[in-house]
């Protein structure tokens, strides 16, 4: 079975910051593989160029209709939602702030 | 508010219901707002007599997560004291919200175990227009996980089932807003849609479901999970009920940048189907045909259409659209990669549930809560779109997506200069037999073949159901024009009603109402009860 290799994958959850068993590590590498090997076809995109930051180099861009224009607000700050109910969004306050574990020394 | 719309079924008939009974085989937005009019003091037992048939019918689904009664009662008995007022298109219109919609103090748990317990702290644009409107939000939507799936399987609350056949899929992942449509719990219900996942479930429940045209209504409030690609979409049983709701939430919202400017400016009544310019990608169409996974009966569906089409004096051409041919590799790129920084917010400290154990730092918090928050589904794509990101990877996958994804909008530029709107099917098969497991997440990806190029290029679709004679299962398909459009298509969408080649399919479920309380259908047996008792019911009137 094709896989992406154990610490390429490994390093992904390490960055998406999801702690995956090694089982999961294993599927998750089969299943990516399994996925870029489709999305492959996509290479063909830009075939004529290096990659597709050539291929926006070398579009012309499209004059948005104005009617499909989106519209701009003030730039005047506004606070919609208090403090209040952010807090109650959270697992754990001490109800001016939200508490979370020891940051400095944990690794 | 015209809430007389020529093809709304209905109209008269719940005026002279008399006993006001919910029933969910005829009541339309449009006759309901018109009984409630002239009748506020009906509200209170409509609503009583509706909160029984979900209580009885819900089970069986499992499509709705919850029922806010005491609100939707609170609300309804104001709204019955004081009557209707100046623009209340949709006075005591019930509404059910998919679980990703923030609606202040309604559950918004995205059917998550990461944000368990989470409740709306906010009202999202579209819930205070529709309370604007006179709407009445009573209960919240089952989904599909941070609406990623097409079978509505992958949810903590476990899968919704068809009401067509309880032992197949609702699709998704806005499955719980399709089936309560289709099951009349109430006439128009909202769910979201980043790749189809409002018209999908719309084509195996037998309903209509619109997904808008990018910024045509304003997403805050809606639980992100790809940014450039969702519309809160809605379903309803009737084009005539579609252009009431569009009207409703459409519009210009300061707190969403995206918005379009203008709105939604209903066209009901001006078009005629005749010199309807109608294009169909084949190339398209034979890329899923080879693949050997469209059913007989969606292409007799589709060949049935374009034959209607040409009948009532459509121009009906074949068009090429550049760069279709590779939408669903870069949709799902672009939407994983969208995900993976749209999720990274559900780390634990701000939001839903945190983990307890084994928890050293920081970091081990927001791995573990993740890791046991999140189901496998939402992990696999977070960790997609993680690796399109990735260093040394992000030029060759996501940088390649959005060029596919640039060349396909000028494809579709180019393409609607010449046509007014695109027909394929919405999706390659009906609905699927639940818990059919697939190795290949690419092969499930497969089903949003036809859906996805409209969201990719922000164009605006409908999924319209097809009456096929010998089917048990419904059938729909995919009409989608420019950006923009939405009010043309419904318009459109009114057309064929009128021509008889589009029509919502009532499940013999709801049907089945005036039978006693049927047990849950989580054996074969119960599965069996609840057809034998549909197909009795099909006697059944009005919920006493």
């Amino acid at each position: 079975m094709k896989s992406l290799p154990t610490e390429l994958v490994a390093h992904l959850a390490g960055v998406a910051r999801l702690e995956l068993t090694p089982r999961e590590l294993e599927k998750c590498g089969h299943d990516l593989e399994q996925m870029l090997r489709v999305f492959e076809s996509l290479s063909q995109v830009s075939e004529d160029s290096n990659g597709s930051v050539e291929f926006f180099r070398s579009v012309e861009p499209i004059a948005p209709s104005s009617e499909l224009s989106t519209p701009v607000r003030s730039d005047v700050v506004v606070n919609e939602l208090s403090r209040d109910v952010f807090l109650a969004q959270s697992a754990d306050t001490d109800g001016v702030y939200v508490r979370v574990p020891l940051i400095l020394g944990g690794g | 508010m015209d809430s007389s719309h020529s093809s709304d079924p209905t109209c008269g008939q719940a005026s002279l219901a008399g006993a006001v009974a919910a029933d969910p085989l005829f009541h339309s937005a449009g006759s309901l707002t018109a009984l409630f009019s002239s009748s506020p003091s009906s509200l209170p037992s409509y609503f009583e007599s509706l909160f029984q048939t979900v209580e009885k019918l819900n089970p069986m689904v499992n499509a709705l997560t919850s029922l806010e009664q005491d609100t939707a009662l609170k609300r309804v008995r104001s709204l019955a004291e004081r009557g209707p007022q100046e623009g209340e298109v949709l006075f005591g219109v019930p509404v059910v919200l998919k679980e990703n919609i923030q609606k202040r103090g309604f559950s918004v748990q995205c059917a998550s175990r990461i944000l368990e317990g989470y409740r709306g702290q906010f009202d999202a644009t579209v819930v205070e227009r529709l309370e604007r409107a006179g709407a009445v939000l009573f209960a919240t939507a089952n989904m599909d996980e941070f609406a990623m799936g097409s079978s509505n399987e992958a949810s903590v609350h476990g899968a919704v089932r068809n009401p067509h056949d309880l032992s197949r899929v609702s699709g998704g992942s806005s499955g719980g807003s399709a089936v309560a449509c289709a099951l009349g719990f109430a006439p128009l219900t909202l769910g979201s849609d980043t790749g189809g996942s409002v018209r999908q479930p719309a084509s195996y429940c037998g309903i209509y479901g619109l997904k808008p045209s990018y910024g045509r209504v304003s997403r805050y409030g809606l639980v992100a999970y790809g940014s450039s690609l969702d519309q809160i979409a809605p379903y309803a049983r009737s084009a005539g009920d579609l252009d009431v709701l569009m009207s409703v939430i459409a519009g210009e919202d300061p707190r969403d940048a995206t918005t379009l400017r203008g709105s939604y400016v209903s066209q009901w009544g001006r078009l005629c189907l005749e010199g309807v310019r109608v294009g169909i990608p084949r190339a398209l169409l034979e890329l899923a045909a080879n693949s050997g996974s469209v059913h007989g009966s969606v292409l007799q569906a589709f060949r049935t259409m374009e034959s209607a089409l040409r009948a009532a004096g459509a121009l009906v051409v074949d068009v090429q659209v550049n760069g279709i041919e590779k939408a669903l590799p870069a949709y799902y790129l672009i939407a994983c990669a969208e995900a993976s920084s749209n999720l990274s917010r559900f780390d634990g400290i701000r939001y839903g549930r945190r983990a307890q154990e084994g928890v050293l730092s920081l970091n081990s918090l927001f791995a573990r809560s993740r890791a046991e928050g999140f189901g496998d589904e939402v992990k696999r794509r977070i960790m997609l779109g993680t690796f399109a990101l990735s260093a040394g990877f992000s030029e060759a996958y996501y940088g390649r997506a959005q060029a596919a994804r640039e060349t396909l909008v000028r494809g579709f530029t180019e393409v609607f200069q010449n046509i007014d709107v695109l027909l394929t099917p919405t999706t390659p098969t009906p609905a699927f037999p639940l818990g059919v497991v697939d190795d290949d997440p690419t092969r499930v990806y497969f089903n949003d073949i036809f859906t996805i190029p409209a969201n990719l290029a922000r164009l605006c679709a409908v999924n319209v159901p097809v009456p096929l004679a010998h089917e048990t299962l419904p059938v729909g398909l995919q009409f989608c024009a420019a950006q923009g459009r939405d009010a043309w298509l419904v318009d459109f969408v009114r057309c064929l009603e009128e021509h008889g080649v589009c029509a919502v399919r009532t499940p013999p479920l709801a049907q089945s109402s005036l039978q006693p309380a049927l047990s849950s259908p989580s054996s074969e047996s119960a599965q069996t009860d609840a057809h034998a008792s549909a197909q009795v019911a099909i006697v059944g009137g009005k919920i006493p």
